[in-house]
């Protein structure tokens, strides 16, 4: 009972973070004309004579950049964590890639399926399906490629570079904010009351670093760390993040919650009243509003710093 | 407490009226059945533990300095201003919280363990296996799940609702085994482990219709006596402490209940009433320790067995020294929960899972006649 809990809030960590990846992903294009050839994250050749038009995405962080491509009529399922945008509550759900409904996956007759978990793989080709396995991006620079590899085998790559050079325009006006700051801040990044954060090894202290912030949880080995609360109150963040407020996730917690939980009152951003709470989708999900992400840290590093003086 | 009844002399002495009798009687009783001695260095062992404990973990403490923090909130020592205030918060609202409600979850266990398993008769008898503490568990998915608050009127409404989940489940599984057998334990104990399976499948069922919101139902789930301060180890003590006295009052009538019913009915005792009682304690002190820190296996298992391996099968013995035993496992394992992968932690759960399961086995290869004493 306990290992296998602890599999399944791994696996549910990993999903509703939306990354898991240990690798880069080694996704390439080559091709010419209209037949392209994708290297996927086993190294297998996945070959598109013509762009699929039946889809089934896997993965939250996808089914947003094949909206963002204008792809929704060609999307004709989705995992049950895709929750954005609206709209993608209307397609038909086949459970998610840990818990899959293989007879609803091949009742959509789907000519695309698009994963970044392996387990349901080999199931799937097995049916005869093509699937498209590749790891989750591991920083900024995966999900930009990633974005990319989509409009080249879906024929929408003037939609692509659109959407890259908005990201990576939004970053880049978000960097030069912080130009005027030379303090390092250390943050505390809270995925769930448990004391759930980031480590180094994850999309979101990919994100956290490249913003020179100093990430508490970056000592640990594993991507997602379950950290002492000792831990936390030693370290003594100047910013925290939560990424489970109420307002996003019911059973999530308040500002308030977290300024009175006992032995915090020491610490710098309880003090500071610097605590802020975040859309946990836009910044673990390594999907196509991470722009929106980056800038909302990035304010709160600005308040922070305001509330420093 | 019937001593009185359950003891031919003492019905003897009862007859006699004579109050310094009776005092004499207890004071002779105490000293002469109870291992006094060997509880009293028990007690001396779980304090230098929990000193050791608060001193552990991703920060490590020196245990002086653990001392001086104690000794200096207690007002028992001058404050001393060259300590950072931050090893005082850690020690005094993380770890000593912490290690204190490890402490009280493991006794409650334990003795709950051994509580079941001398009402029942069986050696296999853990608030885990026989129901109660699943039940416990299902009603409290139920409330975190529910839009219903956590608490009502100041007062945390998770122990109270864990006790009723608790004393249905062992009152299903009560009935379950009685149109089977009433005589049987063996009845008792797989009626149980039928109810256990029953409400955790409901369990999972309701975690996977929560979800994405199942994480904190995960993280109880999985057991841990970290975060709260000393608002745990307070919302505990009213529950576990009476029912501990009332249990360990017990210990001669759950001797006599290891003999057979008829001859429990000949010394006085109304077994059916004692039971019950003993029953509702135990699955109260179970409920209480479930609702703060989630599902703990084995510990109720582990620490009456040790004992009972060490010191024999007098309850008199078994019922305080479990409740020792249990403190210092649970202690020692959020020890190892929080300093293994330091400073990540693991649930404490996994810790105990992990010694529980051998133990299990070992008990049972070592003890081979086990299974004939049901």
């Amino acid at each position: 009972m306990g290992n296998l809990s602890t599999v399944l809030l791994v696996l549910m960590l990993m999903v509703t973070a939306g990354c898991s990846a240990q690798r880069p992903t080694d996704a390439g294009t080559t091709g010419n004309n209209s037949k392209i050839s994708v290297l996927d994250s086993r190294g297998k050749e996945i070959i598109f004579d013509s762009p699929p038009n039946r889809i089934v995405s896997l993965s939250p962080a996808h089914t947003e950049i094949f909206y963002m491509l204008g792809l929704e009529n060609y999307l004709v399922g989705v995992d049950s964590f895709s929750d954005f945008p609206d709209q993608v509550s209307k397609k038909p759900q086949v459970g998610d890639a840990f818990t899959l409904n293989i007879e609803a996956v091949v009742g959509l007759e789907p000519d695309l399926i698009y994963t970044t978990f392996d387990g349901p793989v080999e199931v799937l080709e097995e049916l005869g399906l093509r699937v498209l396995y590749i790891f989750p991006a591991k920083d900024v620079k995966g999900v930009l490629q990633n974005i990319k590899l989509l409009g080249d085998i879906t024929d929408r790559e003037y939609e692509a570079k659109d959407v890259i050079e908005r990201i990576e325009s939004q970053i880049e006006v978000a960097k030069s904010r912080l130009s005027g700051i030379e303090a390092e801040f250390r943050v505390y990044y809270e995925l769930d009351p448990g004391l759930y954060t980031v480590g180094d090894d994850s999309f979101v202290g990919d994100i956290l670093s490249m913003l020179g912030l100093e990430n508490i949880g970056a000592g640990s080995d594993s991507p997602y760390p379950k950290i002492s609360e000792e831990v936390i109150i030693f370290n003594d963040p100047e910013i925290i993040i939560l990424a489970d407020g109420r307002e996003f996730v019911a059973t999530g917690t308040t500002v308030g919650e977290v300024s009175k939980r006992p032995g915090w009152q020491s610490i710098t951003a309880i003090k500071r009243k610097s605590i802020y709470i975040v859309d946990g989708s836009l910044i673990s999900r390594p999907g196509p509003r991470i722009g929106l992400g980056v800038e909302k840290i990035v304010d709160f590093i600005l308040d922070a710093h305001s509330k420093q003086s | 407490m019937t001593p009185i009844l359950n003891n031919p002399k003492g019905k003897e002495d009862s007859i006699k009226g004579n109050e310094t009798d009776w005092v004499d009687h207890v004071k002779a009783m105490l000293h002469r059945r109870y291992p006094v001695a060997r509880i009293a260095l028990g007690i001396i062992a779980i304090i230098v533990v929990m000193a050791i404990s608060a001193g552990r973990g991703a920060i490590e403490i020196p245990i002086d300095v653990v001392a001086i923090i104690i000794m200096d909130k207690l007002r028992m020592a001058e404050p001393s201003a060259d300590l950072p205030s931050v090893w005082e918060t850690i020690v005094w609202n993380i770890r000593l919280p912490r290690v204190i409600t490890a402490g009280i979850v493991g006794s409650a266990l334990a003795l709950s363990g051994a509580t079941f398993q001398g009402i029942f008769r069986n050696p296999l008898a853990d608030p885990y296996l026989i129901g109660v503490a699943s039940g416990a568990g299902l009603a409290v998915t139920i409330i975190i799940i529910s839009p219903i608050p956590n608490y009502l009127w100041g007062i945390n409404l998770l122990p109270p609702v864990a006790f009723l989940g608790a004393l249905l489940a062992v009152a299903i599984a009560y009935l379950l085994s009685n149109n089977v057998d009433p005589r049987s334990t063996n009845s008792l104990v797989l009626a149980g482990v039928a109810v256990t399976f029953m409400a955790s499948s409901m369990t999972t069922f309701l975690m996977l219709q929560a979800s994405p919101d199942m994480r904190p139902i995960l993280n109880w789930l999985l057991g841990g006596v970290s975060q709260g301060g000393w608002d745990r180890p307070a919302w505990l003590l009213p529950y576990v402490l009476p029912c501990g006295i009332f249990i360990m009052l017990h210990s001669r009538t759950l001797n006599v209940l290891q003999l057979d019913r008829d001859h429990a009915m000949q010394l006085g005792i109304n077994v059916d009433r004692t039971k019950v009682s003993l029953i509702v304690c135990a699955s109260l002190a179970t409920a209480a320790a479930v609702s703060v820190s989630g599902m703990i296996p084995f510990v109720g298992l582990m620490a009456p067995h040790c004992v009972r391996l060490l010191w024999g099968g007098d309850h008199r013995n078994i019922l305080p020294m479990s409740t020792v035993v249990g403190a210092l496992l649970l202690i020692f394992s959020d020890m190892l929960a929080r300093t293994i992968l330091s400073p990540e932690e693991l649930p404490v759960g996994v810790i105990t899972a992990f010694f529980g399961a051998p133990f299990f086995v070992l008990l049972l290869r070592r003890n081979k006649t086990l299974g004939e004493q049901v």
